[in-house]
């Protein structure tokens, strides 16, 4: 090698190397007048834009709260925000940067199962708590496997329980399965199924669909067909809407009642169901919904007015996000401030043990109590979810407990 | 009998895109990836105008109409226009693509995430044809896109801008030469894709329902329907967007629902081995035609 | 015989030793980045590495073969799946893996490339997006096998006993990586480059060049499967979690994003363009909604910015560095000599090519009308005929690009009317165009050394492990083509782009081209249209020339002057029919002949 190539060759070696320099790794504050660093992920664009928005509607409320009140121990919170887009990969490498790049003490969400599954085995082994307020799918939360996941929200499992002890309950004879082919629809239909099971339920028939398709007829019919009187949906909002649609124009509306996990309500099921919409109900947190008549009350109210106050009230081009998910995002927060504070410190493991050991002693915003566990890292129970009406909403956006 | 309305219906709103699809196709020789955002812009626009600001419905549709005109014209003039001579490159592909992110995000962003419930016509009036449960609004679809698909087709043969289209398509260099602007006859194109778009949105969207993600699924479909009738023929676009909505309601009875998509993929993959200008070109229609002729 | 190429290259060698240099900088960089970079950029970057791979794939495919495709989260989806399944079920080990991928991915590639056999352009992109849709459901529904949306895990990964930490992961896909761009290299680098860009180009031409320009195409697109596969297996092994919502639609444009804004057919472009497809939106992290608007504004900019993508705008200034390493203009003359050629034949009749009955009937018009036509070896046989008489339709039946309606084609006594274009030219039948069909993105030479392929006996392992065979067949094809270039003047041209030569030199170009083939018959459509009359001097002394050589000639031509002047003999064609024939002096004094051309004598072009 001459010279001249040899001094380019070294130039260009020492330039790039400068860059090196600015990709230099993070690390976690720990100094005490430093800010406390949350990360948020979640889908804040494509087609789950609307639980990203929710989970980061109630973390700003929060944060903008406590951040006016002097912040968690004397110390500021810094929010993070990343967008995964619902997708695994991009899940991950944004939980990468917001944890060896930026250096969060914690996160909130993410938003979707399958980018959960994709990032929570990273974040035990970087030993960072997060807390889930919207993914539900069972595998997520395992105390054992991912001892720093926690999640205030009610899972699969539970929903799928509820839904057919309810069912049962009922004396429905002929309970059909609906649910679509997305990770969340075969996720919860096998719950369902394995519910159906234990209680000794034999469902008529189990129909699946692809999510977002703009005919829904097929499903409708195979119910129709099967002359079920009742079927259980795991289906989101919009698509539940279609197929009580679809059932309303094949006549079957009267002659079934459907109850759909929590991803089904949304704030305008009634308008998008039509009529056939009255005989639809779901779960919600008690806490959250109201009587026929009645209304939210204590903290639950006050929180719905802030939420009413910091982003409107619900309607066409106003607000569009259902506010118990808000409060959701909202707990999410305040449940690690108490834990951080009860602490004393932002040590994930003294965090988490204060979770588990005394977690019923954090008075929530989204429910009653939670029941965290060494062993169980799931917020709630069964018990805690009550079938709701969604053919009708109070104000717009409240659920009425059916 | 109502699956075959409903799968008619839905075809109709296929042909439409397809008719649009072709008209670009026919005049630049691409396919506009962003129609399909398109199509939901107007039906969004429609939506706004209907439920915020309270107008008539045949007034929403004119501005909903006029905002896809808009933003068709701007498409081209952004993303089409300035890469030249378009049959030696795919630069298309990324610019269209990209200003279908563009608006979608636009309009996540304008309209919020709900998906919102659209007014059907006739106030979602059902007629009893043969014992099935038809929604009227169903079959104006149906009405309409043939309408539109008789009013394109007796306007290229019969009119001189017409004649122009058919030069242009053909021949771009030589109708540059006959003093045929094909600059403005591509830009007219575009706009009344554009048009079309809003129609086709406002039509589906009482099924779909209004949300900046309703045309997800079916966007592709567009694409499939008109190569499904040959790329760039109208009579075409309408067969093939028929023949494609029949297929997925047929297929849509005996097959479990995740599956429709990709059956209805392979069908029309196998028409495509068969008959690759699409199912005009076979013999059985061709009756001595030229094969010259795209349109 | 390469005694004077290192002091007579200067441009080339110049910028070959820079963008070695940067390269090996940029080598080194990634070699030492570990130890400088946090976790997050290690894995941020080894997914770039990722990525290049994937970008390197799509490029050989749509890129250099011009296969534009939409259906590159399936080949990726098919290789991470089938190595999951490898490693994750059955316990097989890393490579096996890989392998697994290689299969699964290239069975995918057959499924589309096979339809697309028949179908081009529009149809390919709407089979391949089928076909991604039906991989998604596959995906999604095939649950035991791919554990369907909920995911699939991966075990650690382990190689050759090792378990892989962060860093190991980030050599070993840089390892991968740099393979995988040398193998693009030496691909492009060799005949098959050529041959991929040829068919791009003008896929007529390449197929009388004998490429088959089907199965190369499903080669092409085979090797990018291939390579999609080893990227899906590596990122597999990477993520240890694979769900179906990363393959999809969007997935896809991403990749034929990075390929287009880097530069598609160039080596460098899929590096270029999966690094700033993945850096640039991640500087706008944090604002979601910003991101994703610039990221669909970047594409639009970018792409009418830049139209041969950031590496082809840098490659106008450096122009140079695509020279080819064989010959300059000045090299010493190789062994071949046109002026001592003669041409040998598989067959020693009299008549080389026997048209019997020939018919061609398009819909209602009958443009040829049962022809028969006899060529005799070793001489010029010419076509004439009036404007729409038929002559062209005729040749290209000959020459294999229409098929007869009735009739039959012998060829040195074998029947040559159902064979393909590529068929034709091992047989020993080389043509030009009416209208000029060189290769664009090939140089001047090139474009003549292409025609030397049907010598080669160097295959695909040969190209790209660069073996001596390999070598020394380029290297004499190049030389035979100079001295081509010698005979038509072109000697100092030989490494611009053929669209910079006059439509003379192309014409001549053309020709040299066809004569490298050697062929035995030389079908020359109007070469000398639109050529002036010293050109069309400097043709005629040239077929002669080639006729002395002992090859046949068949030309169409409109210059009655050169026809007669050079013809043995001539077939007059008018309305698709044979209405005289003859030698010169019979042609040109017959009366049905005079009123076909009725006003018409001296042609001009």
């Amino acid at each position: 090698m001459n010279k001249k190539r040899a001094t380019r060759f070294l130039a260009m070696t020492v330039i790039l190397s400068m860059l090196l320099s600015g990709c230099g790794a993070g690390g976690k504050a720990s100094d005490s007048s430093e800010p406390i660093k949350i990360g948020v992920l979640g889908a804040l664009s494509g087609g789950s834009a609307i639980l990203g928005k929710q989970q980061q509607q109630g973390v700003d409320l929060a944060v903008k709260e406590i951040n006016a009140a002097g912040g968690i121990l004397g110390r500021q919170i810094e929010l993070s925000y990343r967008d995964d887009e619902a997708d695994p990969t991009k899940c991950k490498t944004a939980a990468e940067e917001l944890v060896d790049k930026i250096g969060v003490d914690f996160i909130v969400g993410p938003t979707n199962s399958t980018p959960a599954s994709a990032t929570i085995p990273y974040l035990q082994e970087n030993k960072i708590i997060n807390v889930m307020c919207i993914a539900s799918s069972d595998s997520i939360i395992d105390a054992q496997k991912f001892p720093y996941a926690f999640r205030i929200m009610l899972p699969n499992g539970l929903q799928a329980q509820a839904l057919v002890m309810n069912a049962k309950e009922r004396g429905y004879q002929k309970i059909a399965l609906v649910g679509d082919n997305s990770a969340l629809g075969v996720d919860g239909t096998a719950a369902m199924e394995k519910w159906c099971n234990e209680y000794g339920i034999v469902p008529i028939a189990n129909i699946s669909y692809k999510a977002e398709d703009a005919d829904m007829t097929p499903v409708a019919q195979s119910l129709k067909d099967a002359g079920a009187d009742c079927a259980l949906f795991w289906t989101l909002g919009a698509d539940g809407a279609k197929i009580v649609k679809a059932i309303e124009r094949l006549g079957y509306t009267d002659s079934m009642d459907i109850y759909g996990y929590t991803g089904m309500v949304m704030p305008n099921f009634r308008e998008l169901a039509g009529p056939g919409a009255s005989r639809c109900s779901s779960l919600s947190i008690r806490e959250w919904s109201v009587e026929p008549g009645g209304a939210l009350n204590g903290r639950y109210l006050d929180l719905y007015n802030k939420i009413i106050s910091e982003y409107g009230e619900y309607g066409v081009g106003k607000r569009d996000t259902n506010p118990s998910t808000v409060a959701s995002g909202y707990d999410s927060v305040m449940l690690l401030k108490w834990a951080i504070e009860k602490a004393g410190s932002t040590d994930s493991d003294a965090v988490k043990a204060v979770i588990e050991k005394s977690g019923a002693e954090y008075v929530p915003f989204f429910g009653s109590s939670y029941k965290f566990s060494a062993e169980d890292h799931d917020g709630y129970l069964a018990s805690d979810a009550v079938p709701v009406a969604i053919g009708e909403m109070m104000n717009g956006d409240l659920y009425i407990r059916s | 009998m109502q699956r075959l309305i409903f799968g008619l219906a839905n075809g109709s709103i296929y042909s439409l895109m397809a008719l649009a699809i072709g008209m670009i196709y026919s005049t630049t020789g691409i396919t506009n990836f962003a129609h399909a955002s398109v199509i939901m812009l107007g039906a969004m626009t429609g939506y706004w105008c209907i439920a915020l600001f309270g107008l008539p419905y045949l007034l929403s549709l004119l501005i909903a109409i006029a905002v896809t005109v808009a933003s068709n014209i701007i498409i081209y003039k952004l993303c089409v226009e300035q890469l030249g001579d378009l049959s030696k490159q795919v630069g298309w592909i990324v610019t269209t693509f990209g200003a279908s992110i563009i608006l979608d995000n636009v309009a996540r962003m304008v309209f919020g995430t709900e998906p919102q419930s659209f007014p059907y016509l006739f106030e979602g009036k059902a007629i009893n044809i043969l014992g099935a449960n038809i929604m009227l609004h169903e079959v104006m679809m149906i009405l309409i896109a043939i309408f539109i698909g008789t009013i394109y087709e007796t306007m290229m043969q019969k009119t001189r801008f017409g004649r122009a289209i058919r030069a242009v398509s053909f021949r771009p260099d030589t109708a540059r030469l006959m003093g045929i602007k094909s600059e403005t006859v591509i830009l007219s194109c575009f706009a009344m894709a554009g048009a079309v778009a809003s129609v086709a949105g406002v039509l589906i969207a009482p099924i779909t329902f209004a949300s900046y993600t309703m045309t997800a699924s079916i966007g592709i479909k567009g694409f499939a329907a008109a190569l499904i009738g040959g790329l760039g023929n109208s009579k075409g676009a309408f067969i093939g967007g028929l023949t494609l909505g029949v297929i997925e309601a047929v297929v849509g009875t005996f097959v479990p629902a995740g599956f429709k998509d990709a059956i209805s993929f392979l069908i029309m993959i196998i028409v495509i081995i068969f008959l690759p200008g699409g199912i005009l070109s076979a013999k059985f229609f061709k009756k001595g035609a030229s094969s010259a002729e795209k349109i | 015989m390469q005694n004077s190429l290192k002091k007579e290259l200067p441009a080339r060698k110049k910028y070959k030793a820079a963008f070695t240099a940067l390269w090996s900088a940029l080598l080194v960089f990634c070699l030492v980045f570990p130890l400088f970079a946090g976790n997050y950029y290690i894995r941020f970057m080894t997914l770039i590495f990722i990525y290049v791979i994937l970008a390197v794939g799509y490029n050989i495919a749509a890129g250099y073969c011009g296969m534009t495709t939409f259906s590159a989260a399936a080949l990726y989806a098919a290789g991470a799946y089938a190595s999951a399944v490898a490693i994750g079920r059955y316990n097989l080990p890393f490579f096996a893996g890989i392998l697994a991928a290689i299969v699964v991915a290239g069975i995918v590639s057959l499924v589309i490339s096979l339809p697309a056999f028949k179908v081009k352009g529009f149809y390919l992109t709407l089979v391949s997006m089928g076909v991604l849709e039906i991989v998604q459901r596959i995906l999604v529904e095939w649950q035991p096998v791919t554990g369907g949306s909920v995911g699939l895990y991966l075990p650690e990964w382990k190689m050759l006993g090792f378990t892989l930490d962060k860093y190991g992961k980030f050599y070993v896909i840089l390892a991968a990586m740099v393979l995988i761009l040398i193998f693009q290299r030496n691909l492009v680098k060799s005949r098959w480059g050529r041959d991929f860009r040829a068919i791009q180009n003008n896929e007529v031409a390449a197929g009388g060049m004998g490429i088959n320009f089907r199965s190369y195409r499903m080669l092409g697109f085979f090797i990018n499967a291939a390579i999609s596969g080893i990227a899906g297996c590596l990122y597999a092994s990477f993520s240890g979690y694979l769900s179906p919502d990363t393959f999809g639609f969007n997935f896809t444009v991403f990749v034929l994003l990075m390929v287009i804004v880097g530069g598609g057919g160039t080596l460098s472009g899929p590096v270029v363009g999966a690094v700033v497809a993945t850096v640039i939106p991640e500087m706008f992290n944090t604002s979601p909604d910003l991101k994703q608007i610039a990221y669909g504004v970047t594409l639009i900019v970018l792409t009418q910015a830049l139209p041969g993508g950031l590496v082809g705008a840098v490659k106008k200034r450096f122009r140079a560095i695509d020279d080819n390493t064989y010959v300059t203009s000045e090299s010493r003359k190789g062994d071949f000599d046109f002026s001592n050629y003669t041409v040998t034949s598989t067959s020693d009749s009299n008549v080389i090519l026997d048209v019997r009955g020939l018919t061609k009937i398009y819909g209602g018009l009958t443009a040829v009308n049962h022809l028969d036509m006899t060529i005799r070896r070793g001489s010029v046989h010419s076509l004439i005929g009036p404007n729409g008489a038929g002559k062209t339709t005729t040749v290209n039946m000959i020459t294999g690009i229409d098929a007869p309606s009735e009739g039959s084609v012998v060829f040195n006594g074998k029947s040559i009317s159902e064979m393909n274009m590529w068929e034709l030219a091992r047989h020993g039948v080389s043509r030009t165009y009416q209208h000029v069909r060189l290769f664009g993105h090939l140089s001047v030479i090139e474009n003549v050394a292409i025609g030397a392929r049907l010598s080669y006996t160097h295959g695909l392992l040969g190209a790209i492990f660069r073996s001596k065979r390999m070598k020394q067949e380029e290297q004499a094809s190049f030389e035979e083509a100079l001295d081509y270039l010698r005979v038509i003047g072109l000697e100092d041209k030989i490494n611009i782009e053929p669209d910079n030569l006059s439509s003379g030199q192309q014409k001549l170009l053309e020709l040299a081209r066809a004569l490298c083939m050697k062929p035995e018959l030389l079908v020359l459509d109007e070469p000398c249209a639109g050529l002036t009359e010293t050109e069309t001097q400097e043709f005629s002394d040239l077929i002669q020339k080639i006729r002395n050589a002992g090859i046949s000639v068949l030309l169409i031509e409109h210059h009655m002057s050169l026809v007669m002047e050079i013809s043995d003999y001539i077939t007059v064609l008018d309305y698709g029919k044979k209405i005289a024939e003859g030698t010169p002096a019979e042609v040109s004094v017959n009366p049905v002949v005079r009123k076909a051309y009725l006003g018409e004598e001296e042609e001009a072009c």
